[in-house]
């Protein structure tokens, strides 16, 4: 699961202006926060609305789970992941570090 | 996973690459398990549930298959059959190594199964296993019958046209490429999914055909019919859908790059592949960097390119603003200027 594995990646990284937002496309609160709180997230987690207002399908065109989006300092998205497995997170920390510059 | 809904089958039958992307139905389509909860449960719809439940709890593969094997033992012939069983099968051949064990599983069952549905979902299950062991002719022979029996929908034969590419049962992949395009309609689809607008159904028609065609062109590639193989990719190109990165969300691109690339057009091969390498699946990228060296005689300057192209091909973030759990909001345009992973995810 890719959620819990970003944690120590925004702690490592929070101070020079690096932010990890999850959003939950499901509408189920309940088991989300229970997930949230199990693993400690403590990073930006936000709920996605449903029906046409939704902002994970009709605004970031994300359909399949899960899936993230980089986005550098002028707000393009440079990468993108598309699947979890795990060791992606090395490569996700290199990606971090080239946009977060010297 | 609780119970998988229809869009899950679909990107199981996608799931080479995980690409799986856009599913055929819109995604804040309510699931089955909604209408379930309305009503009083059954005996089996609640040992299925409480099954799950125990299921959610354990990383052990074992015991994952364990309880997909008690539960088709004391009720082989269900709405729940197909959903234990690729349970079962996925974590016998994946995770365990045992495929006998998963074929025994799999013919047990389809012994005493009636429910036309459930015959069905019992029948791919074993397809996958012949898929995965190579089995081509039994793999062909089972999808005669298969279609002989029940009357396929489009999924039916997409799960299939992946199964057989995976098997390299190209003869199979055409066969059932051919049998699918009769379903890469408006009507077709709205045959299925009358609730669903014209507007949706003429899109979803020509994504089915772009899927036909991705797969009808990768057979043809291995067959060595090349000129076949260019054809169907460009026919299919216009009718495929795009991510907001460009990502193709069928494998057409990808199988495209790959053929021009054994045809030794690698120029051409990294064209068509660059925004699936850029932002999409690793195979992509792999076969981009094959296509470089190809041209170059090695993988220097490979990097610095992909990183111009990354920069040539970025997309605006898409502004947005949505609640926390404590009901305060979060506005995207407030935290430009800072590097930020944007992670979807369900719990699920």
């Amino acid at each position: 699961m890719e959620l819990p594995r970003l944690e120590p990646l925004w702690q490592k990284y929070r101070d020079q202006g690096f932010q990890v937002i999850a959003i939950d496309s499901e509408h189920d609160t309940e088991r989300s926060v229970e997930f949230i709180t199990e693993n400690n997230l403590t990073y930006h987690l936000l709920e996605d609305y449903e029906g046409d207002d939704n902002v994970v399908a009709s605004k970031l065109e994300i359909y399949g789970f899960p899936t993230s989006y980089l986005v550098d300092r002028e707000g393009q998205i440079l990468f993108s992941h598309i699947g979890f497995e795990e060791g992606d997170e090395v490569q996700m920390e290199e990606e971090i570090r080239k946009l977060l510059g010297p | 996973m609780t119970k998988p809904s229809w869009a899950w089958l679909l990107c199981a039958a996608l799931l080479a690459t995980w690409s799986c992307g856009k599913s055929e139905q819109p995604s804040d389509d309510a699931s089955p398990v909604a209408d379930a909860a309305t009503e009083e449960l059954s005996e089996v719809d609640q040992v299925a549930e409480e099954t799950w439940a125990i299921w959610e709890e354990t990383e052990d593969p074992e015991v994952k298959v364990g309880l997909a094997r008690d539960f088709l033992a004391r009720y082989p012939d269900s709405d729940h059959t197909g959903d234990f069983l690729e349970s079962a099968v996925y974590h016998l051949t994946e995770s365990l190594d045992r495929p006998e064990d998963a074929y025994e599983i799999v013919e047990t069952t389809l012994s005493k199964v009636e429910d036309p549905n459930a015959r069905l979902e019992t029948q791919m299950q074993l397809a996958v296993l012949h898929s995965k062991a190579g089995r081509l002719e039994e793999l062909s022979a089972l999808a005669d019958s298969m279609a002989e029996e029940h009357s396929f929908q489009f999924t039916d034969h997409l799960e299939l046209m992946e199964l057989a590419t995976e098997a390299g049962a190209w003869d199979l992949a055409i066969e059932q490429a051919n049998d699918a395009m009769a379903f890469a309609t408006p009507e077709a689809f709205k045959a299925q999914w009358p609730e669903y607008s014209d507007e949706y159904a003429a899109r979803a028609g020509q994504r089915r055909n772009a899927y036909c065609k991705a797969y009808q062109g990768w057979a043809e590639a291995n067959l060595g019919q090349y000129e076949a193989a260019l054809a169907s990719f460009s026919s299919g190109a216009d009718d495929t859908s795009y991510s907001l990165l460009g990502v193709d969300e069928t494998p057409l691109h990808i199988y495209w790059g790959k053929t021009l690339l054994a045809q030794g057009e690698p120029e051409a091969a990294m064209d068509k592949l660059k925004a699936e390498a850029l932002f999409g699946s690793k195979d992509a990228k792999e076969t981009f960097a094959e296509s470089w060296v190809s041209t170059r005689g090695s993988a220097d300057g490979l990097e610095e390119h992909l990183w111009a192209l990354r920069q040539e091909h970025a997309k605006p973030l898409p502004q947005f603003a949505l609640p926390n759990y404590d009901g305060e909001t979060f506005e995207s345009t407030e935290h430009i200027g800072d590097v930020l992973l944007i992670a979807a995810w369900n719990p699920t």
